[in-house]
């Protein structure tokens, strides 16, 4: 009787722990989420986003580097989507699991995954 | 038609191999400009020497390979246990509204940006170190806890994962058995998802080491040998993303060897990930 009730105690201790390592990281993350938000959403309006920086960036708004932001990332698209796409077909349609195939597609890696979703 | 096909087909090769020679030319490059230094200055000075002073064409990087380890270190002290209980907490406690709010919430910290974890970290958790346990709060102890929670999705979803896939008769039969639901959970559970949970925590290593604008942000960057966790130190990565911008000759050089090191540490640790993982626990 009394090596039961050692038994249930540890598993209540444990479950305690495991609920406050849970609850702790979603209190950092809602911590993290509320400070962005908090200290970044007074600061926007309309002419935030419509002017550029001005005088090293302690005035004006962010116009400029959104458009960096989107010009960066479009070019980037328009250069990976050929090559990615077309890696993909080759591989899909072209070859049969084998070394080479496996290299080029980097698929060690969903390898590294396979071995943990069966 | 049918050469036509041919032709398709040899063309989808030659944009399959472009796209990973182009990680090769990368690697390539990078051993190329790194290796001749490492070679100049010998490998055991670039390796445990203390001093950087680049002005001088004095390399060694020992103190920040010290940096990268105490920093890697303290984010898998923190990250791992915590990183394991919420995959626990995530397949075997959770009421369902609670396992919703982890899940997405885990999903969003994925989501943000290293910069903002830096930024949130300079703001934040650096003036709170500094003001309650003294030292510059630059250190490597906010650098941990930052790089902590941004390993703790990596960790989960991976764990979880694999606590997931194991065949249910292992739960019933433990259960069956008179085990306690903890008992079921640390004994059996655990042990047969182990190698999943080693290559879920091998990855959050390579993240926590590659990590770089964080870094920068937070750990205050000075080159000296780390004494204790209140001072400030200088990984690999940030070595070289502070001082690529102005860098020439046998510095530059000197952070390509850098890199040169952090590759091979990262490579290492990917393939201890796989072969850790392939191996199932029957």
């Amino acid at each position: 009787m009394r090596i039961n009730r050692k038994r249930y105690l540890t598993q209540k201790v444990a479950k305690i722990l495991i609920w406050m390592a849970a609850i702790s990281t979603m209190g950092v993350m809602a911590l993290i989420i509320f400070q962005v938000l908090s200290e970044g959403i007074p600061v926007l309006s309309p002419r935030f986003f419509l002017e550029s920086p001005r005088s090293m960036g302690r005035e004006g708004g962010i116009l400029s580097t959104i458009i960096g932001t989107i010009a960066l990332t479009v070019v980037a698209i328009i250069v990976a989507t050929p090559l990615g796409v077309g890696t993909a077909i080759f591989l899909g349609e072209y070859t049969r699991e084998g070394r080479i195939s496996r290299v080029i597609s980097g698929s060690w890696h969903s390898d590294l995954s396979g071995g943990i979703y069966p | 038609m049918d050469i036509k096909e041919k032709m398709i087909e040899k063309s989808l090769l030659l944009v399959a191999l472009s796209s990973i020679s182009v990680l090769a030319l990368i690697a390539l490059f990078i051993f190329g400009e790194g290796l001749p230094l490492i070679w100049k200055i010998g490998p055991k000075a670039f390796l445990f020497g203390e001093r950087w002073v680049p002005s001088k064409g004095e390399f060694g990087i020992l103190s920040m390979i010290a940096g990268s380890f105490w920093v890697t270190l303290g984010a898998l002290l923190l990250g791992i246990p915590l990183g394991l209980a919420c995959a626990i907490f995530l397949c075997e406690w959770t009421p369902p509204w609670a396992g919703m709010i982890l899940r997405s919430g885990i999903q969003v910290l994925a989501g943000i940006p290293s910069v903002i974890y830096g930024f949130w970290g300079l703001v934040v958790l650096v003036p709170i170190v500094r003001n309650y346990l003294g030292g510059p709060g630059l250190s490597i102890l906010s650098g941990s806890l930052i790089l902590s929670i941004m390993i703790l999705p990596t960790i989960i979803s991976i764990s979880e994962d694999s606590l997931k896939a194991l065949p249910p008769s292992y739960k019933a039969g433990a259960l069956a058995l008179g085990a306690t639901h903890w008992e079921t959970i640390w004994r059996v559970l655990i042990p047969a998802a182990r190698s999943g949970i080693v290559a879920s925590i091998i990855l959050g290593m390579g993240r926590a080491l590659g990590e770089t604008m964080a870094m920068i942000m937070i750990l205050g960057n000075a080159v000296k040998m780390p004494s204790s966790f209140l001072d400030s130190a200088r990984t690999l990565t940030t070595n070289i993303g502070i001082e690529m911008g102005y860098a020439t000759g046998d510095h530059r050089q000197a952070l390509f060897a850098t890199g040169v090191i952090l590759f091979l540490i990262i490579m290492f640790l990917n393939a201890l990930a796989i072969v850790l993982s392939r191996r199932r626990v029957g």
